[in-house]
C-alpha cells in the first residue's frame, strides 16, 4: 500500500501525465492506422525519450504500446484490415458483425473487452507485486542466464512453421549483438578492420531498419488499395454493457493473456488462440464463430489487450525482454542508468507501481477518447498506404539521425530496412533478430559472471529456481521435437 | 528457398572467417573464449539453417527450377526509395531540417502519384507537423544547417535552434 502511494505521487506529475495522454491517445490514432503499428512508432519515437525522464519516456512508451491494440481493432472491425497484426483474429467475427450492420455494436465490444482485458491484467499484476518481489531477488546470474535461454528456445517455437527459420534469425541477432569490442578482453569481434564497426552495432539502428524502414519501403513499392469505411450510426455504447454478460469468456481471456505475457516470447497471438478456442468450447453457438459472434470478438480483444502490461513483468523483475516492444524499452532503462532486474522490485517499487498504474489509467483514457473519437479516426484509416510509406520514411530519419547524427547509422538502417523487406516479402518473422540482439547480449554476461562459481556442469541447475528453468526448457523442447516428428510422419512442413 | 540457401552460405562464410576476425585466447575452455558468442551464435545460424534447407526440401521439391527474379525485382524496385532516404540524410546538414524535409515529402509524394494541390500540401503539412514536433517541441539533436550561416545572426539562431 505504501508503495502504491509512493507510485501514485510519482505520477502526479504534469510531465507524466501530459506523456499518458498524449501516448494513449497517440496509441490509439497509430493501432487505427493499417500498417503502421505500435512497434514502429516506439522505434521512432525511442530516440526522443532518451532526453526524457525515465517514467516520462517509459510512460509514453507505454501509453502506445498499450493503447494502439484498441485503435487496431477498428479497420480490424470496419474493413475486414487489422490495424496491428495482433488484431488479425478480431476480423474474424468483428467484420462479419459489420456486414450485418451492427458495426456500432461490434467496435463497442472490442472497446469494452479491450477494457476489461487491460484492467484485470494491471489489477493481477498490482496483486502479484508483493510476490514478485520475493522471489526476484532468488534470480541470481544462472537463473537469469537459464531464463534468457527459455526465452529464446519459446522464441523460436513460438513461430510456428518457421521455427527453423526463426532459430537462424535469432542467431543472427546473437551473432550481430557479438560485432564490435568484447566486454572481457576487448578483443575486436567480426569488425573487418572497420572503425565505425569497432563500438558495435546499434540496437535502435537496427530495430528502426527493421521495422520502421522496412514497412516503408513495402507500402512505397506497393499498390493503393481502396479503403471505403462504413458509415457508423448511433449505438457507440451498446456493447459496453453487453461484454459484462459474458464472464465466462472476459475472466479466463484475461487471465490467458496475463499468463502468455509474462512468459517472454509467447505473446498476443498465442494467448489470443487459446482464449477463442476456450469461448468457442463454453459458447451456446459455437457454430456462430468466424461469423459474427459477439464472444469471439471478447475472447480475442480481452486477450490481446491483457498481453502488455503482463509482457512488462519479465522486463522489470528479470530484465529479460519477451518480445521486440518491451526489448525497444530496455534500452530506455539503460540508457537512463536504471538496470530493470530483482534489485528494481526491491529498491524501486514505487516506480514499478507508478508504470502500473499509468498502465491503468491508459485504458481509461484510450477508452474515453475512443468513445468520442471514432468517428473522425475513420479519415485516418483511409490513409493512402504509398503516402502512409512516405510519412514512415520520414519519420525514420529523424528516429535514426538524432541518435549520433551520424550517416553512417543511416545507411545501416537502410541496409537493414531492405533486408526487413526481404523477410516480410518472403513472409519470415523479423522480431527473432531483436531478441537475438538483446538476449544474446545479456545471456553472454551472465554467463560470464556465472563461470567462477560453476566448477561443473550440475552446478549450473543446482539451485531449486534453476533446476526449475532447466526441466521447463527440457520439456519445452522435447514437446517441440515430438510434434515436429509428428509432422514430418505426416510429411508436413515444420 | 534461393534465399535460405545465399543466407547460409553466408553463414558458411562467416565461419570460415573466425580465425581471423577473433581471437583465441590459449590454454583456456572455449567457455572463456572471447569468441565464445560469436562462435555459439554462427555456428546456430548454420545449423537452423540447414533444417530449414531440409524441411523445405521436402515441402518444395523441384524449387531450384523457380525463376527468383521476379522476387528479386521487387527487392531491387525498394532500392529506389533507400536513394531518395541517403539524398535527404546527406542533404540535411546542408540544407537544413525544416527545407530538406518540406521538399522530401512534397517531391516523394509527387514520385509516388499525389500530384494533385490537395496532396501536395498534405504532404507539406505533414512535414511541418514533423519538424515542430520533432525539432520545436521534442528538441532532438540535429546539426545545423549550413545554409543559415547565411542568415542574420538573430534569425541564424532561431533556426538553428528550433528549425
Amino acid at each position: 500500500m505504501e508503495a502504491l502511494s509512493a507510485g501514485l505521487a510519482l505520477i502526479s506529475r504534469w510531465d507524466v501525465l501530459a506523456a499518458l495522454f498524449v501516448g494513449s491517445i497517440g496509441g490509439v490514432v497509430i493501432g487505427a492506422i493499417p500498417g503502421v503499428g505500435p512497434a514502429i512508432a516506439i522505434a521512432i519515437l525511442l530516440p526522443a525519450t532518451f532526453s526524457m525522464e525515465p517514467l516520462v519516456g517509459l510512460t509514453l512508451l507505454l501509453g502506445i504500446y498499450g493503447s494502439a491494440l484498441f485503435g487496431g481493432a477498428i479497420p480490424a472491425i470496419l474493413i475486414n484490415t487489422p490495424g496491428t497484426p495482433v488484431n488479425a483474429l478480431t476480423t474474424y467475427d468483428g467484420y462479419p458483425l459489420t456486414r450485418n450492420g451492427e458495426a456500432p455494436r461490434a467496435l463497442s465490444l472490442a472497446y469494452g473487452a479491450s477494457f476489461c482485458g487491460g484492467i484485470i491484467s494491471v489489477l493481477c499484476l498490482m496483486a502479484l507485486s508483493p510476490v514478485l518481489a520475493k522471489v526476484a531477488p532468488l534470480f541470481g546470474s544462472r537463473e537469469i542466464f537459464l531464463a534468457t535461454l527459455l526465452g529464446m528456445v519459446l522464441v523460436v517455437i513460438a513461430h510456428r512453421g518457421h521455427s527453423m527459420a526463426a532459430g537462424a534469425l535469432l542467431c543472427f541477432g546473437i551473432f550481430l549483438q557479438s560485432v564490435g569490442l568484447e566486454p572481457v578482453r576487448y578483443t575486436q569481434r567480426f569488425t573487418f578492420e572497420q572503425t565505425w564497426l569497432t563500438s558495435g552495432i546499434d540496437l535502435i539502428v537496427v530495430v528502426l531498419g527493421l521495422f520502421a524502414i522496412s514497412q516503408s519501403l513495402l507500402l512505397l513499392t506497393s499498390r493503393d488499395s481502396a479503403k471505403t469505411t462504413p458509415t457508423l450510426g448511433a449505438g457507440l455504447f451498446s456493447g459496453l454493457a453487453e461484454v459484462f454478460r459474458f464472464p465466462k469468456v472476459v475472466l479466463p481471456s484475461a487471465g490467458f493473456g496475463t499468463a502468455m505475457g509474462i512468459i517472454p516470447g509467447v505473446g498476443e497471438f498465442t494467448a489470443q488462440f487459446f482464449s477463442y478456442s476456450l469461448a468457442q468450447k463454453l459458447s451456446r453457438n459455437p457454430e456462430k464463430f468466424g461469423k459474427g459472434a459477439p464472444d469471439g470478438l471478447i475472447a480475442s480483444e480481452t486477450a490481446n489487450n491483457a498481453v502488455p502490461a503482463a509482457a512488462m513483468i519479465p522486463l522489470l523483475a528479470l530484465g529479460i525482454p519477451g518480445e521486440a516492444l518491451t526489448a525497444m524499452m530496455l534500452s530506455v532503462f539503460y540508457v537512463h542508468n536504471v538496470i530493470p532486474g530483482p534489485t528494481l522490485f526491491l529498491q524501486h517499487m514505487d516506480f514499478v507501481m507508478a508504470l502500473y498504474l499509468c498502465l491503468l489509467l491508459l485504458n481509461v483514457l484510450a477508452l474515453g477518447f475512443l468513445m468520442i473519437a471514432t468517428r473522425p479516426l475513420l479519415h485516418v484509416i483511409r490513409i493512402p498506404d504509398r503516402f502512409l510509406g512516405m510519412t514512415i520514411l520520414t519519420l525514420s530519419f529523424v528516429g535514426v539521425y538524432s541518435l549520433r547524427n551520424s550517416i553512417t547509422d543511416c545507411a545501416i538502417a537502410a541496409t537493414f530496412g531492405l533486408f526487413g523487406l526481404i523477410l516480410k516479402r518472403l513472409q519470415l518473422p523479423i522480431v527473432p533478430i531483436i531478441l537475438g540482439m538483446v538476449l544474446g547480449g545479456i545471456m553472454e554476461n551472465k554467463f560470464r559472471t556465472s563461470l567462477p562459481r560453476i566448477d561443473s556442469a550440475i552446478d549450473w541447475i543446482n539451485r531449486p529456481i534453476a533446476a526449475v528453468i532447466f526441466g521447463l526448457i527440457v520439456l519445452v523442447l522435447a514437446a517441440h521435437s515430438w510434434t515436429l516428428f509428428r509432422n514430418l510422419k505426416a510429411g508436413t512442413n515444420s | 528457398m534461393w534465399f535460405g540457401v545465399l543466407a547460409w552460405l553466408i553463414a558458411l562464410f562467416l565461419i570460415s572467417q573466425l580465425g581471423s576476425q577473433t581471437t583465441w585466447v590459449d590454454g583456456q575452455p572455449l567457455s572463456r573464449q572471447p569468441a565464445l558468442s560469436s562462435i555459439v551464435s554462427l555456428y546456430g545460424m548454420a545449423f537452423f539453417g540447414l533444417c530449414w534447407l531440409a524441411f523445405n526440401w521436402r515441402a518444395q521439391p523441384g524449387w531450384w527450377r523457380s525463376n527468383p527474379f521476379r522476387e528479386v525485382a521487387a527487392w531491387v524496385a525498394s532500392l529506389e526509395y533507400i536513394g531518395w532516404f541517403m539524398c535527404y540524410v546527406w542533404l540535411v546538414p546542408v540544407t537544413g531540417y525544416l527545407f530538406t524535409t518540406l521538399a522530401f515529402c512534397m517531391l516523394l509524394a509527387a514520385r509516388c502519384g499525389y500530384r494533385s494541390k490537395r496532396s501536395q500540401l498534405a504532404a507539406a503539412f505533414i512535414a511541418l507537423c514533423i519538424v515542430l514536433l520533432f525539432k520545436t517541441f521534442l528538441a532532438v539533436k540535429l546539426p545545423a544547417a549550413q545554409i543559415y550561416e547565411w542568415l542574420p545572426a538573430g534569425l541564424r539562431n532561431f533556426m538553428i535552434i528550433y528549425f
